[in-house]
């Protein structure tokens, strides 16, 4: 085992309480990123992001002024936003299933419930480090893809165009599968 | 609004984080123990820091309380103290702060909290932020006491003894 490298990325914290953004700096620094700023509300965050470009926003979900889900759906929709990509982690102590729903809806990579712990922490900024998701726009959505495993064994319904196209080159039954898309 | 057939699009943006990380490996599997000690004592330092400013949190939340503040000035309080109670393993606090939360939001168009409701809340947060032991059938069974109340109507009578005995801790 060693220890990540991570002292050249930059992390923006969002949160309304002023205990939790210190406990989630002293967690970052002590991961060994230093460069952290903060914001304690989604205005201010929009703005950081505008100006610094941080790598990976970290937000609460239920914040004053734009809460969490409202900051993260602006990111990833306004037209001007400064990064629609953006690695989102979203830490809230929220966990009943339609929040993590909602926030998985607004285009969250990574969910943490509360009480945050290291090790979470740790796997969910390696997770959008190494495993990026393809990125999707769609009417009704736009964020990482929702689906975080491929199956083989999906019969459809097929939304994306990319899936119709992968089958038409791929797949012996794709007439057959295209009507289901259809 | 279901997503339509054929209309998404998907992206595969460059992966910029992953350039700067000298060491990418280092982040596959369970991470070091090494990196975990060190983040568990910065979360147990900041732990011990809000101890001391949580006791201060709930006397201030109880002072509201009892003398009557509007929702508008109890819950931000009572917010922060439920998260943060949530993070720092208070289960207790933490339960009693969201049923707080609750009832907050439920009454933020009147100019304060029933009397009596407040009351039972006050005392259960005092109780709750003594107690430093797990959560028990009994600390259960009290935050069903105050979820109870809390699930009262707006302009209901004050509760009767026997739920005001289950949220006081005393069933």
């Amino acid at each position: 085992m060693a220890i990540p490298n991570l002292s050249a990325l930059s992390v923006l914290v969002a949160d309304d309480s002023q205990q939790m953004r210190r406990l989630l700096v002293a967690m970052l620094n002590a991961t060994g990123i230093w460069n952290v700023t903060t914001a304690s509300d989604g205005r201010e965050a929009l703005e950081s992001i505008r100006l610094r470009r941080p790598d990976i926003l970290i937000t609460d979900a239920d914040m004053g002024h734009i809460g969490g889900m409202e900051l993260v759906r602006s990111v990833r929709r306004n037209q001007d936003s400064a990064a629609p990509y953006l690695p989102i982690i979203m830490v809230t102590g929220h966990c009943e299933q339609s929040w993590v729903e909602q926030a998985r809806d607004v285009g969250v990579n990574e969910f943490i419930a509360k009480p945050i712990s290291a090790t979470a922490l740790f796997m969910r900024i390696s997770e959008v480090i190494l495993n990026p998701r393809p990125f999707i726009r769609a009417p009704a959505y736009v964020g990482p893809d929702r689906r975080r495993r491929r199956s083989d064994q999906f019969e459809g319904p097929f939304r994306r165009q990319s899936d119709i196209m992968e089958m038409t080159n791929s797949d012996e039954n794709a007439p057959a599968r295209q009507d289901k898309a259809s | 609004m279901p997503d339509q057939p054929g209309r998404a699009v998907v992206e595969n943006p460059a992966n910029h984080l992953l350039r700067k990380i000298p060491n990418p490996e280092a982040l596959r599997g369970v991470p070091d123990p090494i990196l975990v000690t060190r983040i568990e004592t910065a979360i147990a330092r900041e732990r011990a820091t809000y101890l001391q400013e949580m006791s201060k949190d709930v006397q201030h939340l109880i002072n509201l309380l009892t003398t009557g503040a509007s929702p508008d000035r109890l819950w931000p309080l009572a917010h922060e103290l439920r998260c943060m109670a949530g993070t720092f393993a208070y289960p207790f606090l933490t339960e009693v702060a969201q049923v707080l939360c609750g009832l907050i939001k439920k009454h933020q168009t009147q100019s304060r909290l029933p009397p009596d409701i407040a009351e039972v809340f006050a005392h259960a947060l005092q109780r709750a932020r003594d107690h430093r032991g797990p959560f028990t059938d009994k600390q259960e069974s009290v935050v069903g006491g105050l979820r109870k109340i809390a699930a009262r109507p707006v302009h209901a009578p004050p509760p009767a003894e026997p739920e005001r005995q289950q949220a006081f801790l005393d069933a």
